[in-house]
């Protein structure tokens, strides 16, 4: 079952107060989706800049890893540690590397959070400072003993740094890895990651449609029949994909004809 | 672990596309209240039917899945009653999650969408190996007579997603605390999105033995209503998927700015 009540829980236990998942409909006045996901508060107010995945996201991974039983997670961008300890605690018995770059006090400190809560619950979880794309193969190296399973990409938010990620965490997994990217819609990240996808013609790419922000995967064709089941759950199918393009469409032209009405006054 | 993919291969083993959990960030356009939910396409020849689209109502979400998940994990339900099945998303998902309760399932059946989607629900459940029926029945009438019938003892968890209207609520809350046991947890879907929370507000009034929450962290705006006898146990799934006073007070005044 989901792990969620339990990262809300290791989170609040230790003083901080968590703001996740809430829907953009129920709170008018907040045009940008940022409600969807996680922001973590302490005493002083928000305790971190960066948000932290949304429920539904954290059931992607639980169905993904269900599947696939990664020994060992490396986690690019942990800011303050929601995803690396949701992984922890959704892969009880894998290693869990986070590296932050840390542009800011709060991420520093989010490390620290990090790394105390996963000792806490007793999880094998090392949260480090480190950049990627210089440090990724070092810490890598050091820190996982084989090859690394799973990848999450949750770095600097831009096309060009999405696929620096990806291209170093390419160099430091092995032949079987799977690479989950956050935000890749939400950041208008969908090109970078389709060129990403067409580069590697061993590995199968797709939109998590199904995500709050619109996540993508890469992973090998030689484990799809592990996988796929998995990504046909979180994404939309094509057919339905052009029903909803044209339905926008329809939208549109009625609310730019509603619109025009009222310029001229009807 | 989640029972999101098995219940969507469920129904696309069948022949069903599902349509599910999307972003209004996504699809901006689209109506607020229809995109984060789940729909079913398949089949032709009903009276409602735009593009395929087997019934009209929207069944629960990702996340709605994820706490009905971490709420039985937590009070291990032998029975559950749906009001209000449609096309069975949500009945089977309760089946998937409680593999050995008994879940019974009604609908009022408007169209014949909803008939159809009686059937799909009891073929889906027979064919996952799940203790699931799905009949016909309508709110209030019929509650108590068809709990009598398929429930050996007093029904444990409820799940009200029946007519949506403040009035409707009540009437189905009031019909299903007649077959609850004293245990009973209540869930209730589209409480905010329906505008149904003064509704549910005079639901947890009315019984002082009960407690009640929103759940903000839902798509939908759920609530549930228990007995506070077991708020110990139920604290940490409720504060899961519930948002604090202060939070919302906070984002309520961002948003007025």
């Amino acid at each position: 079952m989901s792990v969620i009540v339990d990262l809300v829980g290791l989170y609040e236990s230790v003083g901080f107060s968590v703001q996740a998942n809430l829907s953009n409909y129920h709170f008018r006045g907040h045009e940008n989706h940022e409600l969807g996901f996680t922001h973590l508060f302490d005493t002083n107010g928000v305790a971190c800049a960066c948000a932290g995945i949304a429920f539904a996201e954290i059931a992607f991974f639980e169905a993904l890893c269900q599947r696939t039983r990664p020994r060992s997670v490396f986690v690019l961008g942990n800011a303050f540690g929601w995803s690396t300890i949701a992984l922890g605690l959704i892969n009880p018995a894998a290693r869990i590397i986070a590296i932050d770059h840390c542009p800011s006090a709060d991420e520093r400190r989010g490390l620290e959070v990090t790394n105390m809560l996963a000792k806490f619950a007793g999880l094998n979880v090392q949260a480090v400072q480190g950049k990627s794309p210089d440090d990724v193969g070092a810490i890598c190296a050091r820190e996982i003993a084989g090859p690394i399973d799973l990848v999450f990409i949750d770095g600097d938010h831009t096309p060009a740094q999405l696929t620096i990620d990806f291209t170093a965490c390419r160099a430091a997994a092995g032949p079987d890895c799977i690479y989950v990217f956050h935000d890749v819609l939400n950041f208008g990240m969908a090109g970078s990651f389709l060129r990403a996808a067409e580069s590697e013609p061993d590995m199968a790419g797709f939109i998590l449609m199904r995500t709050p922000s619109g996540m993508g995967i890469l992973y090998p064709r030689a484990r799809a029949a592990e996988i796929d089941p998995v990504v046909r759950a979180f994404s939309e199918s094509e057919r339905r994909m052009s029903a909803l393009r044209a339905a926008s469409e329809q939208a549109r032209e009625k609310a730019a004809r509603a619109k025009a009405g009222q310029d001229v006054g009807l | 672990m989640s029972v999101i993919v098995d219940l969507v291969n469920l129904y696309e083993d069948a022949g069903f596309e599902v349509q599910s959990s999307l972003s209004t960030a996504h699809f901006p356009d689209l109506d607020p209240l229809t995109i984060p939910f789940t729909y079913m396409f398949g089949e032709d020849g009903y009276d409602y039917n735009p593009n395929g689209q087997m019934t009209p109502g929207g069944g629960i979400a990702f996340a709605e899945i994820c706490f009905l998940e971490a709420l039985c994990e937590t009070i291990r339900p032998k029975s559950v009653f749906v009001i209000g099945n449609a096309f069975g998303w949500s009945t089977l998902a309760l089946g998937l999650i409680n593999p050995t309760a008994r879940i019974v399932a009604i609908d009022i059946c408007w169209r014949m969408n909803e008939v159809r989607g009686l059937e799909v629900a009891n073929i889906l459940g027979k064919r996952a190996g799940l203790d699931i029926r799905a009949l016909k029945g309508e709110s209030p009438q019929d509650v108590a007579p068809i709990c009598a019938r398929e429930f050996a003892a007093p029904v444990d968890l409820v799940f009200v997603d029946g007519g949506h209207t403040p009035k409707q609520q009540t009437i189905d809350f009031n019909a299903c605390r007649a077959v609850g046991s004293a245990d009973c947890v209540y869930v209730f879907h589209d409480v905010v999105n329906f505008e149904m929370i003064e509704s549910f507000v005079g639901i947890t009034q009315s019984s002082p033995d009960l407690a009640g929450s929103l759940l903000m962290r839902t798509p939908s705006g759920m609530a549930i209503c228990y007995p506070k006898s077991r708020a110990g146990e139920l604290a940490s799934v409720i504060r899961a998927f519930s948002e604090s006073k202060e939070h919302i007070q906070a984002i309520v005044a961002a948003g007025a700015r």
